[in-house]
């Protein structure tokens, strides 16, 4: 009960620790355009709610349930840039000789590694926003099924080119 | 195989007619789920007459175009092999070609549907690696043709690989293994009507009912919008079950799926044969649809085996072998279940596929009792609070007594969840046992894992807790409230061995 592994001849605890590494943030940029394409998502639904019921009055009767629930819809978009502006410190990845992590989560925090030996392909997204301030999205595909690939954010183009050859290299050479 | 044979199957060939059966019988299945949707509540509603011809014609109009399309493509449609792949070559406007590489061809499996059987043709389904995996199904050809392809395939892949490893380094079983003759099947499984009784007996009632109940509200909501009525309205009305209303139907709804399940489980799993096949396990089943599902050893990710109250009685598991399946697609046709297995076969699958399980030497861990706790929040005083609100509004007394039940039912299921939610750690393998009447038991190796990730919410964190989920090529298991060190330590170590140990996961 007391220890996880009997019988082996590694020791657990020289093995390499997912705690001592070192993770390298997301692009300062990320944080400033992701709250820029939540907002334009946020004010197109609210404009199109607003606009649907002003020039429509029979749809909703009491003017006091359009403009609460354009003020919640509001509401809703401030709650979550102040989850994306606090859990912005706690997205990170790092690179390590033989897997790669990433963590990320305010309230539930959560880390996924995923070894190279493991990876299908990976794809580089870049967004009509994040284009203009040439950051890109990295995508990790294992044959593990949506919940395990590992998506990072926020990251250089370059930086995001650099890491994908850098992967596929590394998953090659177990071929 | 001869060669005359062989060569039979290089031609490009089309399939056998009932394709095109099978095609227009879907076709009038599918038309008329529709059109059930479409009409009645045309037939009621006041302008039926006028919108019913123009829609009479589109609809024609359609089914006539998809018709002749499907019977064009029918006499487009050609399959063949050559010396490295699978090909199909369709398309009525634009022509299609797909090659599929043998390498790349994970599985095939055959499927025969009753009209299948009286033409003695199969349903032939191709499965390929990868994340942008996607699947061929050639719909009816002949089952002597089916069987020599897979074979083919099958033996070019052998070659392949033999190959492969034959470049790679210097296998000195080569010579030897080519020697080695394909054994025959082994029959360890056949299932006879007094088993399949069984298993339909022991199977879950209660959520068959509540799916039947399910059904039959969302029913209930279709004739809403036809007959203008609110069920739900009624149902408040009437809510009564304290004085008895509600316990004859819901009888009533048990004693339905009781019947309904046996008979699905009987039709699904007629004569069921499960062998061990030279690639690994084989397993075909079905009266009206028959199935035949092909396991390789080497795919097999996880194998899972199941009982329940009733089943420990007949001493029989549910026996679930689940093996890589392509990205995409994951339908319950990849999915080899085999139920009422006896305990060595279930022994015997797992000596088979992974032979280092004997000598594995496991550690017990359990799970925090705070898991227990949290969830009775979620599960026990929401649903709580929630209820006692409707029973202050609506003031029914059925409202009040779900209100205290809730809780209680949650309580128990949790405590159970907990008191038999078990981790074993091996060097090789971990095993997790959980259930809350019933047992499942899951082992699979370490080095097949695609990726390790831990989670801790604002409460764990403060606990030194952590969720660990181990995602593999077939699904992920999620270990609830471990204690982080171990958490940690687990992870590690899962990571060490994929990374170390470097052998193909399928």
């Amino acid at each position: 009960m007391e220890n996880l592994f009997t019988n082996q001849q590694i020791d657990v605890s020289a093995l390499p620790q997912i705690q001592d590494v070192t993770w390298s943030p997301l692009n300062k940029k990320y944080l400033p355009i992701s709250l820029i394409g939540t907002w334009i998502f946020g004010l197109i639904l609210c404009g199109i709610f607003l606009g649907v019921n002003l020039t429509n009055t029979d749809l909703i009767e009491a003017d006091w349930v359009v403009w609460g629930v354009s003020g919640g819809i509001i509401l809703l978009f401030v709650l979550i840039s102040i989850v994306s502006i606090l859990g912005f410190k706690h997205k990170a990845y790092a690179l390590r000789e033989h897997d790669i992590l990433y963590k990320s989560g305010l309230i539930f925090r959560k880390t996924i590694a995923l070894p190279y030996n493991r990876v299908q392909h990976s794809e580089i997204n870049q967004g009509p926003i994040e284009r203009n301030f040439d950051l890109a999205q990295l995508e990790v595909f294992t044959a593990g099924g949506s919940n395990s690939d590992l998506v990072i954010p926020g990251l250089l183009n370059e930086d995001a080119q650099r890491i994908k050859t850098f992967i596929m290299a590394k998953s090659a050479n177990h071929e | 195989m001869s060669n005359e044979q062989l060569l039979d199957l290089y031609e490009p060939k089309r399939q056998s007619p009932v394709a095109i059966m099978m095609f227009i019988i879907s076709f009038i299945r599918k038309f008329f789920n529709i059109a059930i949707y479409v009409f009645i509540p045309l037939f009621v509603g006041k302008q039926a007459a006028s919108i019913m011809t123009y829609l009479e014609i589109a609809a024609l109009v359609i089914a006539v175009f998809i018709l002749t399309m499907s019977i064009l493509s029918y006499f487009k449609y050609y399959y063949f092999i050559d010396d490295q792949s699978f090909n199909i070559q369709k398309g009525v406007l634009s022509k299609k070609k797909v090659n599929l590489p043998f390498e790349r061809i994970q599985n095939i499996n055959f499927e025969q549907k009753i009209i299948h059987q009286i033409f003695g043709v199969v349903t032939l389904q191709i499965d390929t690696a990868g994340s942008a995996g996607n699947e061929i199904k050639v719909e009816a050809l002949p089952k002597a043709e089916a069987e020599a392809i897979r074979d083919y395939i099958l033996e070019q892949k052998r070659e392949l690989s033999l190959q492969h490893t034959d470049t790679d380094e210097e296998v000195a079983g080569v010579e030897e293994a080519e020697v080695i003759e394909r054994k025959p099947d082994e029959l360890l499984l056949n299932l006879g009507i007094l088993d399949l009784m069984k298993i339909g007996v022991s199977q879950n009632h209660i959520r068959t009912a509540f799916i039947i109940i399910g059904l039959g509200f969302s029913f209930a909501g279709n004739l809403e919008d036809i007959f203008k009525i609110n069920f739900f309205d009624l149902f408040v009305e009437n809510a009564d079950f304290i004085g008895n209303t509600y316990i004859f139907p819901l009888v009533f709804f048990l004693i339905i799926s009781f019947f309904i399940t046996l008979v699905r489980t009987i039709l699904k799993h007629f004569d069921l044969r499960f062998y061990k096949s030279h690639e690994g396990f084989k397993v075909t089943s079905g009266l009206f649809t028959r199935q035949e599902v092909a396991l390789r050893r080497e795919k097999v990710q996880i194998i899972q085996w199941t009982d329940n109250p009733i089943r420990r009685i007949f001493k029989i598991f549910t026996l679930d072998i689940k093996q890589a399946v392509s990205g995409i697609v994951r339908n319950n046709k990849q999915k080899a279940e085999v139920p009422g297995c006896y305990q060595h076969q279930v022994d015997e699958v797992l000596k088979s596929c992974f032979p280092d399980l004997a000598d594995e030497d496991f550690s017990e861990h359990r799970i925090h009792s705070a898991f227990v706790i949290r969830r009775f929040i979620y599960f026990g005083l929401i649903p709580l609070a929630l209820f006692l609100t409707l029973y202050f509004i609506l003031e029914k007394i059925n409202f009040l007594v779900i209100a205290i039940a809730f809780p209680v039912f949650a309580l128990l299921l949790l405590l159970l969840f907990h008191k038999k939610y078990r981790v074993y750690v091996g060097t090789q393998f971990i095993k997790i046992k959980k259930g809350f009447f019933g047992t499942s038991r899951a082992v699979f190796p370490l080095y097949k894992i695609q990726a390790v990730e831990i989670e801790q919410s604002i409460y764990q964190r403060r606990k030194d807790l952590a969720n660990v989920s181990i995602h593999t090529a077939n699904g992920t298991l999620t270990i609830p409230y471990f204690p982080l060190e171990k958490a940690l330590e687990l992870k590690n170590y899962a990571l060490y061995k994929v990374e170390s140990e470097n052998r193909p996961w399928m």
